[in-house]
């Protein structure tokens, strides 16, 4: 009896085992019918994607997330800010499958203008689409084992809490925390916004004007519109809620950090005559060189995204003209693939060149990375009008009157603060009014998950598009003698080559290698035409064949000479950005 | 071990000098600490080198109230020990100077040291006496993903790093008819008849590159990493402007330290011996490549008086200026008066004009022989010694010629007359600089408890209160008033802080504020870099 008994108990936890594994798989599967289509239905890590985050709700997000999918994701901070908070990265790979930091690395960060809030939302959902999809999905899950993800959601983590906390403008905070004199008086930081009311909110004053040229829009009553020539006005306008706090005569001209985290770069950096923003050098502030120095530790990453706002954009470098002749036609090429289809996916946004359709920025973050690092970057400005009423605007990105109109039927009036007056110490009786901070740059909340989504998905097809190398065709045959002959075909099956064109004529990382191993090596040459024995002979250490690129969907042939039947040996690739595969000799 | 010998060797007499005989690391570190004991030398450090050694600063001053300062910095590239050890030689100077005169020379300004801002070289290359520019980072200097795989070999063990000829028919090289150790780009009339040669820096192609020694010990040069024209990719440069700490504890301290109006550096170009040029395309370019026309006066100026006091040593040699240099960053990007020189030069050796960089090298190495010949240096031509060599298994390969370093760096007895011809500029440089005179405050009462207070101040200085350029820049102190009131006044005419364009040297500037009430008024007029005053005034 107590045999048996014991015999049924182990029974039942085998079959209790195998049930829990089974469970755990069908656990991760949604409800059919529950499951709206790209979205999880039970997401073990529950999210509101129509709301913004501060940093404790962001890191409590990759504690979970964490805790959730401990094979899928790590976290860890990469380095503190100037007010000490951590910057924190997300890893979101396959952890049982290859080596994390040998797997091409997509790189997404946001927020580096604090009051950009959504790329920190975006980047978060893109990790939490990625693990909450890996058991349903078998894109994401195959992606996941070639490729490897670094998020960062905020990289000015003390602005962000600024921005959220404190009374800002939708412009305001697009800086950091660190004082500087700004205005070269000799004082730091002594002309700030002041929120006049207390509500919580900088926005605008006016003033009744005889001789000014703006006037209440009749239509929209929280509008102002200047006045048709002929035409008398009736306000001033007075700029963001202030006073003049030391007497100079200006009002909010010393702000913290009217610099710009953007411009602190270390590609085609200029000082702040030339680049407004700019501070001492290049990673004047911590949170830069922290991003720098982790792109200096991962020489896998082949890709990368920085979410600002906004306007509807897919931009791509140089941020200034001069840097055009970095970007060859190869590489555009590669740029156009990708960023055409991300208008596809992206209704709305244009792909654009940073210099050429937006305006031109010295030191920034899409150069350091494109042409510093050599690294594929794209740069999307979240949000433009267009998402108002799916339909381009009429009066171009800062006249457009829809916001308006968007506000009053979809928002109900959320968006602005209705004038009223106010006593001002300098300008005497003014009105206050405008739009809140959250609006116009930031997306209101039904629009952010759709957003989110549409963008996270161009990342991961952009990441999809890292280099894949796969070992085509190795065979060995012996030519006479003790000596074989072994031929290899390595190929990318990706968009991206290993390595930019702009990464091979400056030799950004060090060239691919196609290396034999497990055998005595006589010559080593690259096959440039194999049908008519056109070969490169390379001296120096022939074992390991050097190739400057494997193209895009392009193939690379090599041959060795070895003595001896290369049986057991193996051809291994390994590429910095483009990973390492391997293959087994076959002996025919 | 070595320091008995550095402080000797000023006494030494002329016996036939060697170029190895500048102070090991830790002499040199041990002679600067004995200079701090002084009341008015202070020391402290900037930040650490990359291999963890300490950047030091001494401060000549007075008081710790900051006042109008002049900024000496040396060795911020590798390969310039005799700017290192003429800094030193320089605080020397300054603190065996008789108390009353130091303290007339501080009485408005300051005098600062860096004497040895990339510490790292010389810790190395004092070792082992082979001069090169970078830190303690190690680099893949040809970019081909190797670190330090080809690095130079001394070839015929005698323990100098030299060049390398090879006897081939390809070769344009041919050597010197008077200095047969140098060798002479082969003209067409020479390449008749005589052994033509290829020339290499001494050492194996290890890598199979066919470039020798191309990367070897030796970081990131100091002196290519600063932000102004920095040029990405390029050997010693680094990863991106500013990568090394070095480069950032020398901006820091310039940036955050508004009184420092002059920077002078002893190191590898010269703006003095001819003054900056004028380019009005440039200087009106959105990126400024020439200083700009009220600096150039400045530059002028001190040149003249520069050339004057240094008249002795023959004229200066020019050395251009490269990209991402220390010097050209403190004018373009940091807005400060920025002057370099090597110290000590070759007299003669800057005579050629407008010839090919060729024939300006043979003039170079023809000159450079001449010295050595002439006052007997060991240790910077050597003759060509015959060795075996991997590369070329079946050619003549010679080593010997010329030390590239003997030609900047010479042996430190050398360098006396150089920089104490220095000093002397040094001081005069302190009395050109900018100097802010107050005159008394001039109150009018118009009546009602009105009132007009008239502050006037003059340059009497022969440098504007800051260069023209930082008046572009936001990060750099602006010529200022603040005009603080008490509480029961009020302003009719003026503002309580006002911003001003720099002062031009010998030009005055007069400010007048309207106030309504009585009491005591706190006017404060200037910059740090020219002077700043408070004046109290009772209404």
């Amino acid at each position: 009896m107590k045999n048996i008994k014991r015999l049924l108990s182990l029974f039942l936890i085998a079959c209790g085992l195998s049930a829990m594994g089974q469970q755990d798989n069908s656990e991760a599967k949604d409800i059919p019918g529950l499951r709206a289509i790209g979205s999880p239905a039970n997401p073990k890590v529950p999210m509101n994607w129509s709301r913004y985050h501060d940093n404790k709700q962001i890191e409590q997000f990759c504690k979970d997330l964490q805790k959730a999918y401990p094979n899928l994701v790590k976290y860890e901070s990469i380095g503190k800010s100037f007010e000490g908070r951590d910057i924190l990265v997300l890893t979101i790979t396959d952890f049982k499958e290859g080596e994390t930091t040998r797997k091409p690395g997509m790189w997404i960060d946001g927020n580096i203008h604090a009051n950009e809030l959504q790329g920190s939302e975006i980047s978060m959902y893109t990790a939490w689409y990625l693990v909450e999809n890996y058991h349903q999905v078998d894109f994401i899950r195959d992606l996941l084992k070639d490729k490897v993800f670094y998020i960062a959601p905020t990289i000015n983590p003390d602005s962000r809490d600024y921005f959220i906390y404190e009374p800002n403008t939708m412009h305001s905070s697009r800086t950091g925390r660190r004082p500087f004199d700004n205005d070269g008086d000799g004082e730091v930081a002594e002309d700030l916004y002041d929120d006049l009311d207390g509500d919580g909110q900088i926005v605008m004053m006016r003033r009744k004007s005889k001789t000014g040229r703006w006037k209440v829009d009749p239509e929209q009553p929280n509008r102002m519109i200047m006045a048709k020539p002929g035409e008398v006005g009736e306000y001033e306008m007075l700029g963001f809620e202030g006073i003049d706090n030391d007497g100079d005569g200006l009002v909010n001209e010393d702000i913290t950090g009217t610099y710009d985290p953007n411009r602190d770069w270390g590609w085609n950096w200029q000082p702040s005559y030339v680049q407004n923003g700019a501070l001492f050098y290049p990673g004047t502030l911590p949170e830069t060189q922290a991003v720098k120095n982790f792109f200096f530790k991962h020489k896998n990453i082949a890709g990368a995204q920085s979410y600002h706002n906004y306007g509807g954009m897919i931009l791509r470098g140089p941020g200034a003209a001069d840097d055009d002749k970095y970007y060859s036609r190869k590489d555009v090429q590669v740029y156009d693939a990708l960023g055409k289809v991300g208008e596809r996916m992206l209704p709305g946004y244009d792909y654009i060149v940073i210099h050429k359709d937006l305006y031109t920025v010295f030191g920034g973050e899409i150069d350091f990375i494109a042409l510093g690092r050599g690294v594929y970057t794209f740069s999307n400005e979240l949000m433009t009008t267009y998402k108002l009423f799916n339909e381009k605007g009429a009066g171009g990105l800062r006249q457009s009157d829809e916001y308006f109109e968007f506000d009053k039927l979809l928002l109900f009036g959320d968006a602005y603060v209705p004038w009223k007056k106010y006593d001002h110490p300098q300008f005497g009786e003014i009105e206050i009014g405008g739009a809140k901070k959250n609006y116009t740059r930031n997306h209101p909340g039904f629009l952010l998950l759709e957003d989110g989504h549409r963008n996270a998905a161009f990342t991961i097809y952009h990441a999809y598009h890292m280099p894949k190398i796969e070992i085509l065709d190795v065979e060995a045959k012996a030519v006479g003698g003790n000596v074989y002959e072994v031929n290899a075909t390595v190929w990318n099956s990706r968009i991206i080559p290993t390595r930019s064109d702009h990464d091979v004529r400056n030799m950004i990382s060090r060239p691919d290698h196609i290396r034999l191993e497990g055998v005595d090596v006589l010559a080593g040459m690259r096959v440039i035409d194999n049908d008519f024995n056109v070969t490169k002979e390379q001296k120096f250490k022939p074992h390991q064949i050097e190739v400057e690129t494997i193209e895009g969907m392009g193939a690379v042939k090599v041959r060795w000479l070895v003595r001896g039947k290369p049986a057991g040996a193996k051809v291994i690739v390994d590429s910095e950005k483009g990973g390492v595969v391997e293959q087994k000799l076959s002996m025919n | 071990m070595l320091r008995p010998l550095f402080l000797l060797c000023f006494m030494l007499p002329l016996l036939g000098y060697s170029q190895s005989n500048y102070p090991s690391y830790q002499d040199l570190n041990s002679a600067l600490s004995k200079l701090t004991t002084n009341s008015s030398f202070k020391e402290s450090t900037i930040g650490l080198s990359y291999g963890g050694e300490k950047i030091r600063l001494f401060k000549l001053e007075t008081s710790s109230q900051p006042k109008p300062t002049l900024l000496i910095v040396a060795g911020v590239d590798g390969k310039h020990p005799a700017g290192v050890v003429s800094a030193v030689e320089m605080l020397k100077y300054f603190q065996a100077l008789p108390g009353d005169s130091i303290q007339r020379l501080l009485k408005n300004k300051s005098i600062w040291v860096i004497p040895l801002a990339n510490p790292d070289a010389y810790k190395r290359n004092s070792s082992t006496e082979h001069w090169l520019s970078g830190n303690a980072r190690q680099i893949d200097n040809d970019r081909d993903g190797r670190v330090d795989e080809d690095p130079t070999v001394d070839l015929n063990k005698d323990g100098l790093i030299s060049q390398m000829r090879v006897s081939t028919v390809s070769g344009n090289m041919v050597a010197d008819t008077l200095y047969t150790n140098i060798l002479v780009h082969a003209g067409q009339e020479q390449a008749k008849g005589g052994a033509v040669y290829k020339l290499y820096n001494e050492g194996i192609d290890l890598d199979l590159d066919g470039r020798f020694s191309e990367d070897g010990e030796g970081g990131v040069n100091i002196d290519r990493n600063f932000t102004y024209n920095y040029n990405p990719f390029i050997s010693e440069t680094g990863d991106y402007a500013a990568s090394e700490p070095e480069t950032r504890a020398l901006l820091d301290v310039l940036y955050t330290n508004p009184q420092i109006s002059t920077v002078l550096h002893f190191g590898l170009g010269n703006n003095l011996s001819k003054p900056e040029a004028f380019d009005s395309g440039k200087a009106n370019a959105r990126i400024v490549s020439s200083w700009l026309k009220p600096d150039v006066n400045v530059s002028e100026v001190i040149s003249r008086r520069y050339n004057k006091l240094t008249d002795a040593l023959g004229k200066g040699k020019i050395i251009p200026a490269a990209g991402g240099s220390f010097s050209n960053t403190v004018y373009y990007h940091v807005g400060k008066y920025s002057f370099v020189t090597p110290v000590w030069w070759i007299n003669g050796v800057a005579d050629e004009g407008n010839a090919s960089p060729e024939k300006r090298i043979d003039h170079e190495n023809k000159v450079f022989a001449k010295w050595v010949a002439d006052q007997q240096i060991e240790k910077a031509i050597l003759p060509w010694v015959k060795v075996e060599h991997p590369n070329f298994p079946d050619q003549l390969v010679e080593v010997g010629g010329v030390i590239e370093s003997a030609k900047n760096n010479p042996p430190v007895p050398l360098l006396k007359d150089a920089v104490e011809l220095h000093a002397k500029f040094v001081t005069d440089l302190l009395d050109a600089m900018p100097s802010l005179q107050f005159e008394k405050s001039v109150v009018t009462s118009l009546g009602e408890d009105i009132y007009r207070i008239e502050v006037s101040v003059a340059n009497t200085g022969l440098m504007s209160t800051y260069p023209a350029i930082a008046d572009k820049l936001k990060l750099s102190s602006k010529f200022k008033t603040v005009c603080k009131l008490s509480n029961s006044q009020k302003f009719v005419s003026g503002k309580r802080l006002e911003l001003y364009p720099t002062l031009e040297a010998g030009q005055a500037r007069t400010f007048t504020w309207l106030v309504r009430g009585k009491g005591k008024v706190e006017v404060q007029v200037g910059c740090p870099s020219a002077g700043e005053q408070i004046i109290e005034i009772s209404l």
